[in-house]
């Protein structure tokens, strides 16, 4: 063969490739590379998703609300994250985002807990304000702090222990949850109410139930009328209920993704064993 | 006689390197020039989902039209909704005439405290007019946030960094709805209510009251607004320039856990340069840009069409790209613009001339 149509031979393999490779990167990639969790040794890896399209409804976050807390009026040396993990869950994995900024968002999560996660008791996880003070220096010019507060400042963050998958893909949909509490102190807590607070990205009416583990409904929300990007909270009265599995079903008037299932275990006391 | 013809050849192929040496030169410094990108005056026409700015300048800046007429509104996170005296009837019960003036006041260490106001005999979507919006004012060194939350009807939420008190004037007799959502109540006895949203229907109490109510939008300004049917397009002034000290184009995503786009299209022009092609700008495309000496806001309209907010931003970018390529003109482009053809034009003959002066006054030896 000529050496002129040699070369033409290996420019049209070399624009079908480049053309196939092309059209190989337009595409949905397999789902078995996304990003997902996996395992020996556990890790998350794959491809990210790109953004969702979709109309979703999220948990951004499940407080457990709670007589006795601290003020926090000053910054105290540590941050004690509490929550209740039950026997036989798995691992909780703690994701902190500031719900709403116009300068910057605080996150925390990947959390390496100094020592292993003890089942079936009340757990903590604390770690030092200097990155917390810091953000709200930055964020807070001297003349808003009386405006914002503190106390005002962590109330505005969004707290998720998920229990068992974590990660970006669809987590905050379908997820069983530790509610928690941000505290100071070691003084045992009382659950009054839960906070569960959701954000959509499409404006909706917002309906939901709770159900007991017996599937019986324990608690009807309200209709939220939800403004995409607003935060709206869910909160049940607790105190009287009995301790054990609920799960919290939401659905939202669009379509795309418009149900959020939170699981979680209700522990009216969030108490330290002794020897935390 | 192979040593003599080899010898002639080295002579020849010096004499061409030296000639060479000009354009090579040349054209080195062509290519220098390609690879160096400098600031860039450019025009951005955007329509985005939301936006960030920082505003610049030193007078305060008027964003919303002076009188925003509304169908809806609410602001979230407020230090307190003053209205006059009311008659209102709480959730079941029957309506009563309030003593003094009502007053809700959003818990804020809730997520998504609230009051909504809205019309109460028509439905949400047939937008008629409730009240207007007094002016509110942004501050040089406000952080501002604008974003299109529903797109029919169209909703918009205003964020503004800084305390602000404003005005709601309430226009004419019909009832409306007042909606809390963990918001407390002063002025009238505080409903039972485990869930935390309570909805009013309220009227004003008399012929006589003043139909105004005041707002303070607490630590920031959160607020979303239904234009009024007949306003959408009106909804900011028409007539706009802002400074800005900084602008963003992306919005975090909590169901992806991270920053996207909020552009929906646009056109990227550099500005004084008609020849230089223009850059469209795609859905989701990632759109950063960054001046220190700032931009101008020329432009803010909600999209009649398309949902979305129109944007025109103009300046001088030292940071310019979309989807990680730069955008700004390199040292060639602004060499090679209109002006300064006559100045590639001097560089052409100077560079000749080398040419020939090599070749005919210092030629190669023998």
């Amino acid at each position: 063969m000529p050496a002129w149509r040699t070369r033409i031979c290996h420019a049209a393999w070399l624009l079908v490739l480049v053309i196939g490779g092309v059209r190989a990167s337009a595409q949905t990639y397999p789902v078995v590379l996304r990003y997902l969790p996996r395992v020996e040794p556990g890790r998350q890896e794959g491809l990210a998703a790109e953004p969702k399209s979709a109309d979703a409804i999220v948990l951004v976050s499940a407080r457990a609300d709670v007589t006795g807390l601290d003020s926090l009026g000053d910054w105290p040396p540590q941050f004690r994250l509490r929550f209740f993990l039950p026997s036989g869950e798995p691992s909780p994995d703690i994701r902190i985002r500031q719900l709403r900024s116009l300068t910057g968002y605080y996150m925390m999560d990947s959390v390496a807990p100094p020592k292993p996660w003890a089942p079936g008791v009340v757990n903590e996880f604390a770690w030092t304000r200097d990155v917390v003070a810091d953000v709200y220096d930055f964020q807070i010019p001297p003349e808003r702090r009386k405006d914002v507060t503190k106390g005002d400042w962590l109330a505005g963050l969004g707290l998720v222990v998920s229990l068992g998958t974590a990660g970006p893909t669809a987590s905050l949909q379908r997820l069983t949850v530790a509610p928690a509490v941000l505290t100071s102190s070691n003084r045992p807590l009382a659950v009054s109410n839960y906070l569960f607070s959701f954000r959509t990205n499409a404006a909706a009416k917002v309906t939901g139930v709770i159900r007991s583990s017996s599937d019986r409904v324990v608690y009807t929300t309200p209709e939220y009328q939800a403004t995409s990007g607003s935060p709206f909270t869910v909160r049940w009265p607790a105190a009287d209920q009995p301790e054990g599995w609920y799960r919290l079903v939401l659905d939202a008037s669009f379509e795309g993704q418009p149900q959020v299932v939170v699981r979680f275990y209700h522990k009216r006391s969030l108490a330290l064993r002794d020897d935390d | 006689m192979t040593t003599k013809r080899r010898s002639r050849w080295t002579t020849k192929l010096r004499q061409l390197g030296f000639a060479l040496v000009p354009a090579l030169l040349a054209v080195a410094l062509v290519i220098g020039a390609m690879a160096v990108r400098v600031t860039t005056p450019v025009e951005l026409d955007v329509l985005v989902r939301a936006v960030a700015l920082t505003v610049a300048g030193e007078t305060p800046v008027l964003l919303l039209n002076n009188s925003t007429v509304f169908a809806a509104f609410s602001v979230e996170g407020c230090g307190s909704v003053s209205f006059p005296r009311l008659t209102i009837a709480p959730p079941g019960g029957a309506p009563f005439e309030s003593a003094s003036a009502v007053t809700f006041r959003c818990d804020i260490r809730i997520p998504g405290a609230k009051v909504l106001v809205r019309g109460g005999e028509t439905a949400p979507e047939a937008a008629e007019a409730l009240g207007s919006i007094g002016r509110i004012l942004a501050a040089p060194g406000d952080r501002l946030g604008l974003e299109l939350t529903n797109v029919s009807p169209p909703e918009i939420r205003v964020e503004m960094s800084r305390r602000v008190s404003f005005d709601l004037s309430l226009t004419g007799d019909t009832p409306f709805d007042i909606v809390t959502e963990f918001a407390d109540v002063e002025g009238i006895p505080t409903p039972v209510d485990p869930d935390g949203v309570i909805e009013y229907r309220a009227s004003f109490a008399g012929p006589g009251t003043e139909r105004l109510a005041t707002v303070d939008s607490g630590a920031g300004l959160n607020m979303v607004v239904q234009p009024a049917r007949s306003e959408s397009a009106e909804l900011f002034r028409a007539d706009v320039v802002i400074p800005i000290e900084s602008v963003s184009l992306f919005q975090r995503s909590d169901a992806d856990d991270a920053f996207v786009s909020t552009a929906i299209n646009g056109t990227l022009n550099y500005a004084g340069r008609p020849a230089a092609e223009s850059v469209q700008i795609s859905a989701g495309e990632n759109v950063r840009l960054r001046s220190t000496t700032g931009f101008r806001l020329t432009r803010l309209r909600l999209d009649g069409t398309n949902p979305g907010i129109w944007l025109r931003l103009e300046g001088d970018a030292e940071e310019l790209s979309s989807n990680a390529v730069d955008r700004r003109l390199t040292l060639f482009d602004r060499v090679g613009s209109d002006r300064n053809r006559n100045l590639l034009g001097i560089v052409v003959v100077v560079a000749s001339q080398l040419v020939w002066l090599r070749k005919y006054l210092w030629p190669a030896s023998k």
